[in-house]
């Protein structure tokens, strides 16, 4: 019985000391090792970020350094001064993951907790006032996320970007955006704080993929825009652009139209009017721009907004002076650009060579159809109309859309014919022969629509810089020491250089053969065109010569820009004859002399004259 | 060669791009459309576009060792040179690895092998000269009055009576037929030009002919007529599908 009671006695005792070794050692124990298992994969992972991110943060240091030196370079010292603070952290986080990588993270494995602050380093300052959540997955979460952050923290940096979510304008809410155009600037809708009007910013950010020409050509339309009063306020640094302008809330004529023509097979009477009247706003509005001396190159549906019942002419990202001496390009929308534009542009004629406002004017006459057939005239001004209209109507896209030279010279030509069909009782009714256009009456707009017309928005004032906006203000504080000892080098070097090759600095000095001078002289002035792309200086000094050698026989050479400009505009491509001798009368010309090239040395000379064309081919003289 | 072919060919060879803009202008959209039947959806507008700038780039250097007496037409010879155009595109896009595939042969070769060249698509040769007729118009809508060439647009193309147009422009019926007469006689001279100008072979000269140049006007208003409408069609068709 004693016997029993004692065993039974020492088994409760062992079965007691077990739980109680097992509570005291045994789950101590495990949990030490659990612990230190998951110290291991801290200890790991901690091991493979800072080595992944080391060689990053090296590689930006070097990248922010070397920007330093561009910077003093160029003299601009507000930069150098946020480039080396740039340069200073991340040279810091450098030594901090070094430090982590070989002392920190080995002594976080075995429980000892560094004395340093290398586990919250400067870079990641940001996040040292969270609160730290305690289960084992949210931390592990927040580790994933900390490393994220640092990850894109750094990216961005290395770009210059800053994250979408953080993209405002000062004094502006965004409450929406508008699809991207051509361009590729983003369209944001945003509403002023103050008055709660809307507006639309668009948007340029060179790490978006705006490229620096475009940012460039842009805000040299906007300089224009400004003139128009159309542009509210703009901003402009070194990473970005944007300028804020009018928001009209409405469809644009594209949309509207296919509506009108889906909702009926024929075009009614009332639907015309509403036509007529947008086309008249447009050309309103295409007004204010030409007597502002500007064209706006992109007339099209698309940028054409109904609002208020009104038609308003946005997208100001092609505006052009029409007196700019910059090279005529070949910008804008096909079926709504005139052909001829583009020729013009090929041959490398200036803007102020040409009336870009009867270009505009080509545009218009392109919506006019578009509005009249619902489709864009895909032949030019051979397009077909396959959709009843009334001829008068027609009669109006078709002078709009005519040859250069033939088409109206202003807007207002052709906005007094489509005031003439849209004040007619009946549309249908009106001929081409009651056009003022056509009857030669005088098309000066007169009462309101002259009102209207003269009525131009002049800006108030100067547009503002925003001078701040989502980006940090960079005032222009350029320096230009650094510059000018860039430009003081490189001059020096150049007049160094060219000594040695003195050959670069003869003039070439090609003498023509004397075939052009057995040529009976015309009995007046001849326009000298030199059709050379200019890839040439041996032609072009052989041209050169050729002019100079005639003026010396006696010719009357005559080489003007504005005249040859005119000359061109009804002169046929091919240059091998004068279509209308009158047009060269007027002119007060009596023939033109084309140089172009032949062959590799030799040019052809190809006299115009009233009746005659001859061609002469004019090789070196050896 | 005709004088005026070998004229433009030198203009073109000689980079003159005002040539280049012609050319693009009257046969960009014909080569487009074959190109994209060719291509049946496997290639996209942009690709298109590329091809048809490769193939009048592809032009200029074959015309330099162009042999007249291979009598290849020119609308068969852009017709070539876009196929083979595409077949290296499609060779690119497809390419084996070194060693894999076989050697391709070169542009020349394929070209002046009579056994390759392609059967010429009729409709593409209609659309070729519907191209050529219509720069004629083009052209002489540049050179004459802009009322006697809307007179006879709204007479030939538009088909209205002489009556309704004097009515419309106020003007008198034998003014009418005075300025379609005039414009029609301009066509006429443009419509040689514009043949000659783009004709390699004599047999592509005597389209002037089949079409009906030398016909009396009736026949050629009418003729003229039909391949503009038939040109405007296409181009709407090209257009849609671009």
């Amino acid at each position: 019985m004693g016997t029993a009671l004692f065993t039974c006695f020492g088994t409760v005792v062992a079965i007691v000391g077990a739980v109680i070794m097992f509570v005291y050692v045994v789950i101590p124990l495990l949990g030490l090792f659990f612990v230190f298992i998951g110290r291991l994969f801290r200890f790991m992972w901690q091991e493979f970020r800072d080595i992944l991110l080391l060689p990053i943060a090296l590689l930006v240091a070097a990248v922010k350094v070397c920007s330093v030196i561009i910077c003093i370079v160029l003299g601009r010292w507000d930069i150098v001064r946020i480039e080396k603070q740039k340069a200073s952290k991340r040279f810091a986080e450098v030594r901090d993951r070094c430090i982590a990588l070989f002392i920190d993270n080995p002594l976080q494995l075995f429980g000892i907790q560094p004395a340093t602050t290398t586990q919250k380093p400067l870079y990641t300052q940001q996040v040292q006032g969270e609160d730290y959540p305690n289960s084992v997955v949210e931390r592990a979460f927040k580790a994933v996320r900390n490393l994220e952050q640092d990850a894109v923290r750094q990216v961005q940096d290395f770009l210059g970007t800053p994250s979408q979510s953080q993209r405002s304008f000062q004094g502006y809410t965004i409450v929406g955006t508008l699809p991207s155009g051509g361009s590729g600037a983003k369209l944001y809708i945003v509403q002023k704080e103050k008055t709660h009007e809307k507006f639309v910013i668009k948007y340029f950010d060179i790490a978006s993929g705006s490229i620096l020409p475009q940012i460039v050509r842009e805000s040299k339309a906007m300089e224009c825009a400004k003139r128009l009063g159309l542009v509210i306020e703009h901003h402009l640094d070194e990473s970005c652009f944007w300028y804020a302008m009018p928001f009209h809330d409405g469809e644009h004529l594209g949309l509207l139209t296919n509506k009108q023509h889906a909702s009926a097979a024929k075009l009614t009477a009332t639907q015309l009017v509403s036509m007529l009247t947008y086309q008249r706003d447009l050309l309103n509005t295409l007004h204010q721009y030409h007597t502002a001396g500007l064209w706006h190159k992109d007339v099209k549906p698309d940028n054409i907004i109904i609002h208020d019942g009104g038609a308003h002419l946005v997208d100001l990202g092609l505006i052009t002076p029409l007196a700019s001496a910059m090279t005529l390009t070949t910008h804008g929308t096909e079926y709504y650009r005139d052909p001829e534009l583009v020729r013009q542009a090929m041959r490398g004629v200036k803007v102020h060579q040409v009336n870009g406002a009867k270009f505009d004017v080509y545009g218009a006459g392109a919506v006019l159809y578009f509005m009249l057939e619902n489709t864009f005239p895909a032949h030019g001004a051979l397009s077909d109309f396959s959709k009843e209209s009334p001829e008068g109507i027609r009669w109006i896209v078709r002078r709009a859309m005519a040859d250069y030279d033939k088409r109206y010279d202003s807007v207002e030509e052709m906005l007094g014919d489509v005031l003439v069909v849209l004040q007619a009782k009946n549309i249908s009714n009106v001929r081409p022969a009651d056009l003022p256009s056509v009857t030669g009456r005088d098309t000066v707009v007169q009462g309101a629509e002259a009102t209207k017309m003269s009525a131009r928005r002049l800006p108030k004032n100067t547009t503002p810089s925003t001078g701040g906006g989502p980006f940090t203000h960079a005032p222009n504080k350029t320096q230009p020491l650094g510059l000018t000892a860039l430009l003081a080098a490189i001059v020096i070097g150049v007049f160094f250089i060219i000594p040695t090759q003195p050959e670069l600095n003869e003039p070439v000095v090609v003498q023509p053969a004397p075939v052009l001078q057995n040529h009976e002289q015309p009995g007046g002035p001849v326009l000298l065109i030199n059709e050379f792309p200019l890839q040439s200086e041996r032609l072009q000094a052989l041209a050169q010569s050729t002019s100079a050698q005639l003026q010396q026989q006696g010719w009357n050479i005559v080489v003007d820009q504005d005249v040859e400009a005119r000359v061109r505009t009804w002169l046929p491509v091919s240059m091998n004859s004068i279509g209308d001798p009158s047009k060269l009368f007027q002119e007060g010309l009596v023939g033109i002399i084309v140089l172009r090239n032949a062959q590799i040395k030799t040019i052809e000379a190809v006299l115009l004259e009233e009746n005659k064309t001859t061609t002469f081919s004019i090789a070196e003289d050896e | 060669m005709n004088a005026l072919t070998t004229g433009f060919v030198k203009r073109l060879r000689n980079r003159d791009e005002a040539a280049w803009y012609e050319l693009w202008q009257d046969f960009g959209p014909a080569i487009r459309f074959q190109l994209q039947k060719w291509g049946r959806g496997r290639i996209g507008a942009e690709t298109v576009q590329d091809l048809t700038q490769d193939t009048l780039a592809e032009l200029s250097k074959c015309i330099e060792r162009y042999d007249p007496n291979r009598g290849a037409r020119f609308s068969t010879w852009l017709l070539t040179i876009a196929k083979y155009k595409l077949g290296d595109e499609m060779d690119t896009r497809n390419a084996l690895k070194r060693g894999g595939g076989v050697k391709p042969l070169s542009l020349d070769e394929r070209i002046d092998s009579s056994s390759s060249e392609p059967k010429v698509d009729e409709i593409f040769e209609q659309r070729m000269f519907g191209a050529k007729i219509c720069s004629a118009i083009r052209r002489t809508e540049a050179e004459v009055d802009f009322l006697h060439f809307q007179v006879w647009r709204m007479r030939v193309l538009d088909t209205y009576s002489g009556k309704d147009i004097a009515a419309q422009l106020g003007i008198s019926e034998p003014t009418v037929s005075r300025h379609v007469a005039k414009i029609r006689n301009h066509l006429r001279e443009s419509i040689m030009n514009v043949v000659m100008q783009y004709s390699f072979t004599p047999e592509e000269e005597k389209e002037m002919s089949t079409f009906g140049v030398s016909k009396n006007d009736t026949s050629f208003d009418d003729a003229v007529c039909e391949t503009y409408h038939q040109h405007q069609l296409f181009l709407e068709q090209e257009s849609a599908t671009a």
